[in-house]
């Protein structure tokens, strides 16, 4: 007895090309899982808290500099943890001899915060920040990652990343540059801080 | 028998004679008295161009005359920079004071700089002028500044554009000149306000605790404590480091300058008249002297809020030189404790300036970013924090209606708005 091939419809073929268009447009949609949280760690008894200088890779030679202010202000805004001023924190990494402070290995977290008494060490890495060019299209873009460091033993107990702006359809369709810089970075900063609390 | 126009002269002789004493009387009371002699000191230029500095000099001082401001003869303010060789004018330091006081009788110094000066058209023009008084420790009495540009209002068909930085600069300057004799007319009333509370005067009653009940149900909003998983429970366990925002019921072009994100520890207003230092700012802008402008803009709006007792940035300069304080990376807790000792001062105000832009041009676009923190010397805490940044087109939308021309305005509003927060808020908030 000969075997039939059932016979597929171009109707039902299409069906199958668009459900997996669907699958793969939702995969490609979900999150990156960017955050790593230690679930040993006891975020509660961090009260203080040191950010160092964070390691600029952007055009910008500013831009750790201002990141790292706002997000100073708004840790500190969101009344849960006191960060220590940026004086301060320059004094600990003068005190711990830290010879790059935007990269602190474990013993030097500990000096630190046992030499301006804080119980946690924030540092980060800021990848983008300014313009991004796509053809004739061009909008302000900031990318940045935090790690959160245990004060009494140097590990790494919180790290999560954003990136905010860049170049979206509506951009790229009728222009318009994006949003300025400023609004992004209080955007990236405050998601940084939302995954920190969440 | 008098007659009728004999009567009807004496009442109009009265009536001329009593109106002649009330205009003497006005005047007399208009008038600064003899006693309060200023000193004018020449005008620092901080704007980073040239610009004709002695005729404003001269300028200043002729208006302020005319306007009725008892000052100290230029030649005599001269002569006393030239025999105590006084280099710094743009401020003014203890011993400089002490001297200026016995020797010229003056009682204050009129301080000014000159934060831009540009003749292109349409002409800008910005200038912060301050009063020290000449104490013990010299302090900030009175602080005024003008930022002006020729197309501020340029009205119907142009008519109200200004081309000659002459006329600007007369404008400004005018200006400068009335408020600083409404200032000598109200002074006494002025110096007792109802924020400022005298030391060891202020108990705690029951009308403050109802006061404390009702508004706690304004200042708390669930909202602002939502994004706080229970991660940081225990830190927010206490009512007083409970996250807060308060209503905002400011109209809503000025909330335009609220800062980004600001933090408030609550412990500023203790019920005790403090005294506040402003240490040099960090400039990291591309624009020359942007820090002690924007110093001074707070400055301003802190004296004229009255909330504090603002000490002269000449006396903090000077202690900051003598003591070899050097603040490479920001204020760190040794500094505030040197600081705030030797000047007797209960607060440190410090921050940094990003941007502090001044455009040319019509439709020019200033940029002011920056942020500032506030220490306590008690506990050598951070009582305030905030970052700001605006723009001068920040809300318009229609016809350039509400364009902001210069850095100067820009930043004035937002430091009203900054030291307004300052004031107003209870607790922490964030935007």
């Amino acid at each position: 007895m000969a075997m039939t091939v059932p016979h597929v419809s171009f109707r039902h073929l299409f069906v199958v090309i668009f459900i997996t268009t669907c699958l793969g447009s939702l995969v490609g949609c979900a999150g990156t899982g960017d955050v790593f949280r230690d679930t040993t760690m006891d975020f509660g008894s961090i009260k203080t808290v040191a950010v160092l200088p964070f390691a600029n890779l952007s055009r910008d030679q500013l831009a750790g500099e201002r990141v790292r202010d706002s997000f100073n202000t708004m840790l500190m805004a969101s009344g849960a943890v006191y960060a220590v001023p940026v004086g301060e924190a320059a004094r600990g990494i003068v005190a711990a001899g830290m010879a790059n402070p935007t990269t602190p290995s474990a013993d030097e977290v500990t000096k630190i915060s046992k030499s301006i008494k804080v119980d946690a060490v924030i540092s980060g890495v800021i990848r983008e920040y300014g313009d991004v060019r796509s053809g004739t299209s061009s909008a302000d873009v900031i990318s940045l990652s935090l790690q959160m460091m245990e004060g009494q033993t140097g590990r790494i107990v919180w790290s999560a990343g954003t990136t905010q702006g860049g170049i979206g359809l509506m951009d790229r369709l009728f222009g318009g540059g994006g949003k300025p810089l400023n609004d992004i970075t209080e955007k990236a900063v405050n998601d940084l801080i939302n995954k920190l609390f969440e | 028998m008098i007659s009728s126009t004999s009567f009807l002269n004496s009442l109009l002789t009265g009536i001329m004679a009593c109106w002649l004493l009330c205009c003497v009387a006005v005047a007399n009371a208009a008038l600064p008295g003899p006693e309060q002699r200023i000193a004018v000191f020449p005008i620092e230029n901080l704007s980073g161009t040239p610009a004709p500095l002695r005729e404003l000099d001269t300028e200043l001082a002729a208006v302020l005359k005319r306007a009725g401001v008892h000052i100290v003869e230029t030649a005599t303010i001269e002569k006393f920079i030239n025999s105590h060789q006084v280099r710094y004018l743009g401020g003014i330091d203890e011993n400089t004071a002490g001297q200026l006081n016995a020797e010229t009788g003056a009682e204050s110094v009129l301080i000014t700089s000159l934060e831009l000066y540009n003749d292109i058209d349409p002409p800008k023009f910005s200038l912060i002028s301050r009063l020290v008084s000449l104490n013990d420790i010299p302090e900030i009495v009175w602080m005024k500044s003008v930022g002006i540009a020729g197309d501020d209002t340029p009205g119907i068909l142009g008519l109200g554009l200004i081309n000659d930085i002459r006329e600007l600069r007369g404008k400004g300057l005018e200006s400068i000149a009335k408020s600083l004799l409404f200032y000598s007319r109200n002074a006494t009333t002025q110096k007792k306000s109802p924020i400022t509370r005298e030391k060891g005067e202020y108990s705690f009653r029951l009308d403050d605790l109802i006061k404390e009940i009702k508004s706690e149900k304004q200042l708390l909003n669930p909202a602002s404590v939502s994004h706080l998983g229970p991660i940081f429970e225990d830190n927010l366990s206490t009512p007083d480091d409970m996250p807060r925002t308060m209503i905002d019921e400011e109209n809503p072009f000025m909330s335009l300058y609220n800062p980004i994100g600001w933090y408030n520890s609550r412990e500023i207003l203790a019920n005790q008249e403090r005294t506040i230092a402003i240490i040099p700012f960090f400039n990291r802008s591309t624009r020359k002297h942007a820090a002690e402008l924007q110093a001074l803009h707070l400055a301003g709006q802190l004296v004229e809020k009255h909330i504090f007792r603002v000490l002269e940035l000449g006396v903090i300069r000077d202690r900051m030189l003598n003591m070899h304080v050097v603040m490479s990376d920001g204020v760190s807790l040794p500094i505030i404790d040197l600081i705030t000792i030797s000047l007797g001062a209960d607060l440190l105000l410090n921050g940094v300036v990003f941007d502090y832009l001044d455009t040319v041009g019509y439709g020019s676009n200033p940029k002011v970013d920056f942020s500032s923190q506030i220490f306590n010397r008690d506990d050598k805490r951070i009582l305030w924090s905030s970052h700001s940044y605006n723009q001068g087109d920040d809300g318009v939308y229609f016809f350039d209606s509400g364009r902001i021309t210069t850095a100067a305005a820009l930043t004035d509003k937002m430091c009203r708005i900054l030291v307004q927060r300052l004031v107003e808020d209870n607790g922490t908030i964030q935007k």
